[in-house]
Formats: C-alpha cells, sequence, structure tokens
C-alpha cells in the first residue's frame, strides 16, 4: 500500500511540474510573439490556482490508474452498466420533460397576449431558486410515507399510496426545478428572433402554425439546445434529489460506494465515468454552438413584433401555466411552511439552537468560501483579460473546470487526497473550502472577467504615464474599480456555496452541521419538520442569489 | 488644345532639407532607426523622426501602419526591438536602457480618453501630481482654466460631454508639466461638427502651454491644418517627414502622394527638370529621368469652357458647393480630376480646355 502511494504522488509531481514548465513556456511564446509578457508574480499566482483546480481531476485519474486492472473489473460489471443506463435515462427524460413544459411557456409568456403576462414570466422563472433536495423533501413530505397526502387520505381507508421513491419521483422532481435553465434560454432566443424572418414567411404565403414549425421554431433550436445541455448537467451532477428519493444515478452510486468504504476506487472508477459523461455532453454542445453560428440573428432588434391573440385558447393557456407554477412553486413553498408551522405547534422539534448553530456553520464556511474564491479568481481574471494567449486562454479554461465536476466527484477525489497525504487537513473547513473554492471558482471569474473587460487597460497605461508604478497603478486605479465586481462576485459564491449539499456532507468537520446538512439528515430520517426551517432560510437564500445574478447580467 | 503652364505654389524649400540641423537647438523628442516587430499589424520599422521643444508633429498614416505603436514606444507601453528612444535629450529606450513610463514625464492622451471614472474632474487632473512641487490644487486649477473647464471640479468623467471629457484628459496630461504630451487619435471620438472646433482650441491649448506633443491621426486634414510638421507612416515605415505644406506638394514618394490629398497619377517620360507625358511638356519641381509616373493635384488643373474643337470633354460634374470636381475625359484615353470654384456651371459631354498650374512631381515608374 505505502508503495503505491509513493507511486502516485510522485506521478501528482510530475504533472502538476508540467503545468508549471507550461507557465514559463507561456511567457517564452508571449517574448517570440511579442506579446506583452505577463509579470511572474500575477503569472506565479494564476499558474497555482489553475493547478490547486485541476488537482480534485488529476488526482481521480491517479487513483483510479493506480487501481489499474483489477480496479477496472470491478467497475466493468453489471450493476454499473445498470448505473449508467439509469443516469443516461434519467437525463434524457428530464430534459425532453423539461423541453415540453419550458417551450410553450416561453412562447406564450414571450409571444402572446397571455393575462399577466409579465407575472407568469417572472413565477414560472422562480423554481431555478429551489434547490434540488429542498424540493425533493417537499415532495417526500407530501407525497411520501408518513407525508401530508398520506395523513389527508388515511381516513378514507387508503394505507399504500403509490411509490414516490424511484425513477418517477427523481424524473418528476428533476423536471420541476430544472426547466427554468430552458425557459430563460428560449425565451431570450424568442426576444432577439427578428420578426422580419416571420414576416417574410407569411407573405410568401404560410399560415401562422406553419411559420411556427418552419421558421420560429427551426431558428430556436441553438436556444434549445444551450438550455437542454444546462438541465442535462445539472441532472447529471445533482446528488440531492437523486438521493433522498432513492434512485441510483451515478452521484447516489459513487455515495454509496463510498459509504460502504471497503473499496474505494470503485467509487474513484464511478466518479471518472460520470465525469466521462459530463464530458461527452459538453463536446455534444460544442456542435451546438457551431451550429448556432448559421441561426445567429441580427443584432440589436428593437422592433417587437405584434402579440399573438390568443383568443379562447387563454384559458387552457393560463390553466398550464398555474399547473406549473403550482406544481413547481406553491407546492413546495407550502409544504415547506406547512411542515414549518407544524414544527412550531409541537414545540421542541423546531430545535432553535441546533438551527441558530448550523446557520452560523453556513454562513462561517460560506462567507470563507466567498473570501478565498475571488482572492484566487483575481489574477486568473486578469490575466485572461489583459494578457489574452492561447496558454492564458488555456489557464482560464482549466479554472473553469469546477463548473462541469459534480460537486460529488469532487467532494470524493478530495476526501481520498486528504485521507492519504493531507491527514492534518481531512475534514477540517480549510479543505472543505477549498473544495467550494473548486466549485465555485467559475461564477467568481466570470463576474471579475467581465467587470475587467469593461475597465480599458488605457486606464493603468494613463496611471502610468502620470508617474505610478505597476503596482501603484493597480492599487489606485484597477482595485477601486473592481470593488463592485469583487462584491457581487463575493456575494454570488457566498449565496451559491450556503445552498451546496454533496461536498458539504462529505467534507465538513465532524459536528460541523449546516443548513444543508440538516436538511438531508432530517429529510432521510424522515423528520419533516426538523427540515423546514432550514428550507426555508435556503430558499431566501437562493431567491437572493437569482436575484443578483440577474442584476449582474443587465449590468454587463 | 491649350495646354500652357502657370507657375504657382511653388514650395519654400526645396525638398530634403525638412529637417534643420542639430546645431540649432536642442530635440524634445529623437528617435533612431526603432524598430518594433509584430506577428500580424502595426509594426514599427526602422523609425526615425526628431522634434524641437514647443512643436507638434502629427503621424499620419493609414489603419495598422504602426502610428499608434511608434506612440506607444515613445510613452514606454511598449519595448522596441532594436533602436533608441530620447527624451529631452535622455536615453529612454535603447540597447540595455528601458525607462518605464512613469519615469519618462510623458503625458498621454488616449482615444478613448481613460478617464478614471471613479474620480472626479479635480481628482483625475491632480492624480499625476502626488510629487509636483508647488500647490498641487492650485496648478489643477490653472490647468483646468487653461482647457477652459473652471468650474467643473466636482463633475464625475460621466457627467462631462464628449468635448469636455477630452480637455479634461488634455488637463491631466498637462498638469505634470511633461516634456512631451502623446496624443493618440485624440478627436476621433467627437463628432464631425464639434471635431473642427475642439481641434483648433487643442491646438491653442498646446501652444499656450509651450508644449512639445506628438499626435497620432489618420485623417489628413487633421494632420494638415493642426501641426509644425507631418511624419507619414506606411506600413511601419516613415516615409516623409516635413511641414504640411511640403507632404501635400512635395510628396517624397508615390505612397504618400496617394494617400495625402487627392492626386491624377499619368505616365510620362523624366528629361531632366521637365516631363514629356499626355499632357505635353510640363516643368518638375525636382530632377527625373526616364519612366516615370506624373503626380497631378486636381486642384492644380484650371479647367475653362472651350469651343468645340478641344480634345477635352466633361465626363462627370460632382457639385460640393464651395468647389465641384470635375471628371474629364481627354481624348478618349485618359481620365483625370479636377477641382475648381463653383463659378463656371459645367454639363457632361461639354468641351472645356485645360491647363496645369505650377511644376509637378514626378516618380520613377518600374517599366
Amino acid at each position: 500500500m505505502r508503495s503505491t502511494e509513493g507511486k502516485s504522488s510522485i506521478v501528482f509531481l510530475a504533472v502538476t511540474s508540467r503545468i508549471w514548465q507550461s507557465s514559463s513556456a507561456l511567457e517564452r511564446w508571449a517574448r517570440a510573439t511579442g506579446a506583452r509578457r505577463p509579470p511572474p508574480v500575477l503569472a506565479g499566482a494564476a499558474a497555482t490556482v489553475t493547478v490547486l483546480m485541476l488537482l480534485p481531476v488529476v488526482y481521480l485519474l491517479v487513483r483510479a490508474a493506480e487501481s489499474g486492472f483489477t480496479g477496472l473489473a470491478t467497475v466493468l460489471q453489471p450493476r454499473t452498466l445498470r448505473v449508467l443506463g439509469n443516469s443516461a435515462l434519467l437525463t434524457a427524460v428530464v430534459t425532453l420533460a423539461a423541453a415540453v413544459v419550458a417551450v410553450p411557456l416561453a412562447w406564450l409568456t414571450v409571444r402572446t397576449d397571455l393575462p399577466a403576462r409579465r407575472l407568469w414570466s417572472v413565477l414560472t422563472a422562480l423554481p431555478l431558486t429551489i434547490p434540488s433536495y429542498v424540493g425533493a423533501f417537499a415532495l417526500i413530505a407530501f407525497f411520501g410515507p408518513r407525508g401530508m397526502l398520506q395523513e389527508w387520505l388515511a381516513p378514507f381507508g387508503v394505507q399504500r399510496l403509490p411509490e414516490i421513491y424511484g425513477f418517477v419521483g427523481a424524473a418528476y422532481a428533476l423536471t420541476l426545478f430544472t426547466y427554468p435553465y430552458l425557459l430563460l434560454t428560449v425565451r431570450a432566443g424568442l426576444l432577439r428572433l427578428d420578426p422580419a424572418l416571420e414576416e417574410v414567411a407569411r407573405s410568401l404565403g404560410e399560415s401562422r402554425r406553419r411559420v411556427f414549425w418552419r421558421v420560429t421554431l427551426p431558428s430556436l433550436r441553438p436556444a434549445i439546445a444551450a438550455g437542454a445541455l444546462l438541465v442535462a448537467l445539472y441532472v447529471l451532477s445533482d446528488f440531492g434529489a437523486v438521493s433522498l428519493l432513492r434512485f441510483t444515478s451515478f452521484t447516489r452510486a459513487i455515495y454509496l460506494s463510498y459509504q460502504s468504504s471497503f473499496d474505494r476506487s470503485l467509487a474513484a472508477w464511478l466518479s471518472l465515468l460520470l465525469v466521462l459523461f459530463t464530458i461527452l455532453i459538453l463536446i455534444a454542445e460544442q456542435h451546438t454552438q457551431t451550429q448556432a453560428r448559421y441561426y445567429r440573428q441580427g443584432m440589436g432588434v428593437s422592433r417587437r413584433p405584434q402579440p399573438i391573440r390568443l383568443g379562447r385558447w387563454r384559458w387552457p393557456a393560463l390553466a398550464f401555466c398555474a399547473t406549473v407554477v403550482g406544481l413547481a412553486l406553491v407546492a413546495p413553498v407550502s409544504v415547506v411552511l406547512v411542515w414549518l408551522v407544524r414544527g412550531v405547534r409541537a414545540g421542541n422539534t423546531l430545535h432553535l439552537a441546533a438551527l441558530e448553530r448550523a446557520a452560523l456553520h453556513t454562513a462561517l464556511a460560506a462567507g470563507l468560501a466567498a473570501l478565498t474564491t475571488v482572492v484566487a479568481a483575481l489574477p486568473v481574471a486578469y490575466l485572461a483579460v489583459r494578457y489574452p494567449g492561447r496558454l492564458t486562454g488555456l489557464a482560464e479554461r482549466a479554472a473553469y473546470v469546477g463548473h462541469g465536476l459534480p460537486g460529488i466527484v469532487v467532494a470524493l477525489s478530495l476526501v481520498f487526497f486528504g485521507a492519504n497525504y493531507a491527514t492534518s487537513l481531512y475534514q477540517t473547513l480549510p479543505m472543505l473550502v477549498f473544495a467550494y473554492g473548486v466549485l465555485f471558482l467559475p461564477q467568481a471569474l466570470g463576474v471579475l472577467r467581465s467587470n475587467l473587460m469593461q475597465n480599458s487597460p488605457r486606464l493603468e497605461e494613463a496611471a502610468r504615464s502620470l508617474g505610478l508604478r505597476p503596482i501603484g497603478a493597480w492599487w489606485r486605479v484597477t482595485l477601486p474599480l473592481l470593488r463592485p465586481g469583487m462584491l457581487a462576485g463575493a456575494a454570488l459564491v457566498f449565496l451559491t456555496t450556503a445552498k451546496e449539499l454533496p461536498a458539504t456532507l462529505l467534507l465538513a468537520p465532524t459536528g460541523f452541521d449546516t443548513l444543508a446538512t440538516r436538511i438531508w439528515s432530517a429529510a432521510t430520517e424522515g423528520f419533516f419538520a426538523r427540515a423546514a426551517a432550514p428550507s426555508l432560510i435556503l430558499l431566501i437564500v437562493s431567491g437572493l442569489s437569482l436575484f443578483l445574478l440577474l442584476s449582474q447580467e443587465e449590468s454587463v | 488644345m491649350n495646354v500652357s503652364l502657370v507657375l504657382a505654389h511653388l514650395p519654400s524649400r526645396p525638398m530634403g532639407t525638412s529637417l534643420p540641423s542639430s546645431a540649432d537647438g536642442e530635440w524634445s523628442l529623437e528617435l533612431r532607426e526603432v524598430s518594433k516587430q509584430f506577428k500580424d499589424v502595426g509594426a514599427a520599422r526602422r523609425v526615425s523622426f526628431r522634434l524641437r521643444k514647443g512643436q507638434l508633429l502629427a503621424l499620419l498614416g493609414p489603419s495598422g501602419c504602426g502610428k499608434t505603436t511608434t506612440l506607444r514606444l515613445i510613452a514606454g507601453f511598449e519595448e522596441p526591438d532594436t533602436g533608441e528612444i530620447l527624451i529631452g535629450g535622455r536615453l529612454v529606450a535603447g540597447p540595455g536602457v528601458f525607462v518605464p513610463p512613469e519615469r519618462r514625464r510623458v503625458g498621454m492622451v488616449f482615444q478613448e480618453y481613460a478617464l478614471f471614472p471613479h474620480l472626479n474632474v479635480l481628482d483625475n487632473v491632480r492624480f499625476g501630481l502626488r510629487h509636483y512641487a508647488g500647490d498641487a490644487v492650485k496648478r489643477v486649477r490653472e490647468v483646468l482654466e487653461l482647457v477652459g473647464l473652471s468650474g467643473l471640479e466636482k463633475r464625475m468623467p460621466h457627467e462631462l460631454s464628449g468635448g469636455q471629457q477630452q480637455r479634461v484628459a488634455l488637463a491631466r496630461a498637462l498638469a505634470p508639466e511633461p516634456d512631451l504630451i502623446l496624443l493618440d487619435e485624440p478627436f476621433s471620438n467627437l463628432d464631425a461638427a464639434l471635431r473642427v472646433r475642439v481641434r483648433a482650441e487643442v491646438r491653442t491649448i498646446l501652444k499656450e502651454a509651450e508644449a512639445t506633443a506628438v499626435f497620432v491621426t489618420h485623417d489628413q486634414e487633421e494632420a494638415l491644418s493642426l501641426v509644425d510638421q507631418v511624419a507619414v507612416m506606411m506600413e511601419g515605415i516613415v516615409h516623409q517627414v516635413g511641414s504640411p505644406r511640403e507632404v501635400y506638394y512635395q510628396p517624397a514618394t508615390r505612397a504618400v502622394a496617394a494617400f495625402v490629398g487627392d492626386s491624377n497619377f499619368l505616365p510620362g517620360i523624366g528629361h531632366g527638370r521637365w516631363v514629356e507625358c499626355e499632357l505635353g511638356r510640363l516643368d518638375t519641381q525636382v530632377e527625373v529621368w526616364g519612366p516615370v509616373e506624373v503626380l497631378i493635384r486636381p486642384e492644380n488643373i484650371d479647367v475653362r469652357p472651350a469651343s468645340q474643337a478641344s480634345g477635352c470633354r466633361v465626363r462627370q460634374v460632382t457639385f460640393f458647393g464651395h468647389d465641384q470636381l470635375i471628371g474629364l475625359d481627354l481624348r478618349q484615353r485618359l481620365h483625370l480630376d479636377a477641382r475648381t470654384g463653383p463659378a463656371y456651371q459645367f454639363f457632361p459631354g461639354q468641351p472645356v480646355e485645360i491647363r496645369i498650374l505650377g511644376p509637378v512631381m514626378a516618380y520613377p515608374r518600374a517599366s
């Protein structure tokens, strides 16, 4: 055992030194092409961050490679194939179902005279803010055994309800809480669509219905594909909903094999397979992006087309919107509120002190994550914006790796790494914060990047020509201008971290329970009332983060 | 056809002596064979010119010709591959020497002004005065008065008009009393009506401040009307340095002639101080031999209505109000553009007679 660990650490060192070399290769390349050379401190900081971001994936590879053929044999068994099938099926069904819900909703809220159209467009997007495990908890608390429906129906002699656990429950929950991704992209696509296209089709003798099928829908294909990708990635990486609803997709299988713990290389191999699956879907996205170029519409279309009159179709349309909002938003929130009231009535179940401690823990972990993430994102964003090149682009993309990685994979890799190489860090707050950093650095990076793009490099040059050294120019001009972006990025990371479940579950120090882990343990054990209060807090936090995200996008 | 020659626009000095010798004074800026290579566009190749204290120079050329690169080399934002740059007689870039921008005492006005958006007018202008020996606030007021913006100290940049932002940028560059002011396409962000006025104002301000300045521009009218010296750059090479009048009437190369002003080129044979061409014998400003291309500016062609017998006819008339452009067909073979005052009214097909005013320029032609 010891010797294999030694071997793997050599592999790890080789990989990292390779990346270090490439950062000096960057400088050589920059000099050869006459591009400006980044200051060594900046390049070093950015390279360090990039290497750290890559650590979980690299270590997972090392770990899997180490187990070699025996590891491969354990993973190549019918059970794994079943997990693969489960994940593929769930992803496909949820994506399709989300499209069936989202496309009509988008069309209704953008192009028709639906009554209270603006209100509906806000309400239909709001389920985005419900963390999937909170949604799943609400579902179980309503439909599950000992749930509300069961209680109501018991007097009528109903002993058993149809099973909520398994595929149907998972697909239902994930569809309801992921369709807004598709809705938002399709809405944006519809708003960008040049009405002249449809008018030309009408003038060429096509009916309105045929125009929709022959012009509108094909033009929306890139938007639908982009939204479907978001949904598919979410489903694939979701841990909370599938685990609570006991559907063995990849993330749950990884968690289970990690918990059974006698063979952890299986968990590593499963994680790698999941990453591979994610990469396949990302490649598919690249494909749709190249296609999208053919469909791109003219910019700056300000003319809005005449809204389509729904006539008597107004009522079914309204009923459709109300049903979706009812199931995806009103029902879960009501269930949470009902259990909260029940808990308060029962008195002792609220566990106010424990709740307060969990909230404090959440705030502490999320606050540290926000701080470190923004500080780490700064050099990467700065390098990518001010010294663009092939290698800086590569570094930036590497820093985005956490964006596509399921939280459970990052967490698991760090558990292995911590247990083997950093025992003093294992199950400590710094390790947890590091995992958050890997997962959410891309969010901070995105905000900082767009902020930096808005500030012309001429500003720093002006400061230099007025007698300031580079560091002075940075301090007196760049940093003050970046402050709003840093605050927004930190807030975004804070709010996202507060909701995070799988990494928190695996990496939090013993006894360090957060709001998310409290919901998780209460829901798995069936203490619905205990999960209600933290759920409500997280719903509010979540709503805030959506608000922040939207206001950021508007300002860009 | 009656082609007669009238001497006009005689140049004040013969070509090649546009730069006074270094004996008669101090140079504020000197570039010696400065080169900077780039992968795509904007390289500078062995750029040399120098500028006397208190003079304004324009780097004129089409986009991508390397003029902005040259400016950034002077400012210190780029490091030259080879060559030397001297500011106020001090070597700031050369073999083994590179003075960073903050120690060059060079003021820069950027195309997009680059006013610090988080600072008000006062703090923007005061930005470079941290080590100012005297009263910094008094200096700010002085410069703001010079640019005509007194009373706007507390405004934020976004509360100013384009012309005002431009003057704040100029004031900020002038405040630390730099040895040299660099202006990168300073008027291109202003609308056409404002541009002419601001241009004149900036010239007055710079002259009043006795500043030495280098402009970058692709607008020949701007270059010719604004500065004392014009350096014409094309594809990284300085083709000519001279007064606006020299650059216009004695372009050093055919490329400069084609870029600065409108031009007619016609083939001819040089015989020393005159050429033989389609228009007959024309005197030249310089000695030329063998196959040449003759440059004739449209406004140097005088057009008059003629009898039916003339071999020259009007092809097209474009009327601008203050003048008109007459397209001419010469014996069906040769097209010329002439620019005349609006007095005569011409019609397509009308026979005219033309004469060429003044000696012409001619450039060797690859046969």
